[in-house]
């Protein structure tokens, strides 16, 4: 089910299961960021960050894959400029996903990052939960997409 | 490290990880994620939270790094999610863990890897829950994975039915790409923008680009067509695709390996528009492997 809903503080859902919105305040389903052109370069400093970590774990040599050159989804998609909701007491960084289609090579990607869903629940306690669905496509120079990247902000309201 | 299909359902050889400040830096360095509320204890507890807090994302990429050793060096990660379920304070223990929930086998000669990956609090509270689905590739032995390449595009079988409809766009540029006047009649050669295979709608053997062979060329082998008509602005064209040979030779690059296959085309009305037949190689170096492992 999918209802348009505008406000924040509007009534949430009575039951405590997920449902679908078009947007909330200004953040709306299909809003698109502008598009960039990502470097691989920024992998390297990951992998790095991880064996300062894991030590001999960390050394271990996994393919490339979209996980390592957009490590955060949700942080990628609102650098790239989509909005985040603020209305609500506490926001929360609530899941990532990523997905690989082809192998990526040295060349840069082409990235665009769009708001994918919003859903709504009411928490046990009666408060207003609204989760954000953030997704980046990356493709290659030749328009093929090499994988996505999905980033979920939670967002909870006071108890009403 | 083993290389033999992981048998499920198992359990992962848990690891302990304690993330301290110095290495959600680093990681805030690679990530460009620099919220203060993962160093600075006065701005967390503003939001909320008893302490600075771990990033959720550099647990799932823990998880991952050790998704790579729990699999082992033959499986590739294509999928992976996770959920963020409470937050864990910078500086204490953390237990990443999971399952191998499912091996099954795939047309290919590969194997899908379904499995369960988990981050545990001291208190045993689980503050990550995900899943992963990776790719099981077996060894090739000592030369080209023929068997498994005939069972992936499955030879002789119709391997997939795509329809395109052609647009004066497409006709106009690709006549000018080759030097054609544009006309409503396409070139003949126009033919060939119609394959799946080159228009990546139909990608079987991809596992190919991954063989521990150093790869020394690819490219066309031919192409022909024989058409009944010429393609026109306006067709609706069902193409379907059989893959009729698989087969290496020796070449002066190496091996070669040969996939042929045939493009049946159809318009709207059923009606046979043309047959195109063509044959792709790809070069491989053998006798390197060992070289490059």
């Amino acid at each position: 089910m999918r209802v348009t809903q505008t406000n924040a503080q509007a009534t949430p859902p009575a039951r405590a299961e997920w449902v679908e919105l078009d947007c909330v305040d200004d953040v709306r389903v299909g809003d698109v960021a502008t598009p960039q052109q990502i470097t691989i370069e920024g992998a390297d400093r990951l992998r790095a960050a991880m064996q300062s970590a894991l030590g001999d774990i960390g050394d271990i040599e996994v393919p490339m894959g979209i996980a390592d050159v957009c490590p955060d989804p949700l942080v990628f998609a609102l650098q790239a400029g989509l909005p985040r909701l603020t209305n609500f007491a506490q926001t929360i960084d609530g899941g990532s996903a990523w997905c690989d289609r082809e192998p990526i090579g040295c060349e840069p990607l082409y990235a665009v990052s769009e708001i994918a869903q919003i859903a709504a629940r009411t928490t046990s306690d009666g408060r207003r939960l609204v989760r954000v669905d953030y997704r980046t496509r990356f493709t290659n120079p030749s328009g093929v997409l090499v994988g996505t990247a999905t980033g979920s902000s939670i967002h909870v309201g006071s108890v009403e | 490290m083993t290389t033999a299909v992981p048998q499920a359902p198992q359990d992962f050889e848990e690891c302990t990880v304690e993330p301290s400040t110095e290495h959600l830096l680093r990681w805030a360095a690679a990530a460009e994620d620099f919220s203060p509320i993962h160093f600075d204890a006065q701005v967390a507890k503003a939001r909320g939270f008893q302490d600075p807090v771990v990033h959720g994302p550099w647990k799932a990429a823990v998880l991952r790094r050790l998704l790579g050793r729990w699999l082992g060096p033959n499986a590739t990660v294509r999928s992976m999610s996770a959920r963020y379920l409470r937050p864990d304070p910078v500086g204490r223990a953390l237990r990443f863990g999971g399952s191998l929930v499912s091996t099954t086998s795939m047309p290919d000669g590969a194997y899908e890897l379904r499995c369960a990956v988990w981050v545990r609090d001291e208190d045993d509270r689980v503050s990550v829950d995900g899943d992963c689905t990776a790719v099981f590739a077996p060894d090739p032995g000592e030369g080209l994975p023929l068997d498994r390449l005939r069972a992936a595009v499955k030879l002789g079988e119709d391997a997939g039915s795509f329809t395109y409809r052609v647009e004066s766009n497409d006709v106009v540029a690709f006549a000018k790409a080759i030097g054609a006047i544009p006309a409503a009649d396409a070139p003949a050669t126009f033919f060939a923008a119609l394959d799946p295979v080159e228009r990546r709608d139909l990608d079987l053997d991809g596992f190919l680009h991954e063989l521990p062979f150093p790869m020394t060329g690819g490219g066309n082998a031919f192409n022909e067509v024989v058409y009944e008509r010429p393609i026109r602005v306006g067709d609706v064209i069902t193409v379907t695709t059989r893959y009729t040979e698989v087969y290496e030779k020796k070449g002066s690059r190496g091996t070669l390996l040969f996939r042929v296959r045939v493009n049946e085309m159809r318009d709207a009305t059923g009606a046979l528009v043309a047959i195109s037949r063509c044959g792709h190689v790809l070069s491989y170096r053998i006798d390197a492997a060992e070289v490059q492992k």
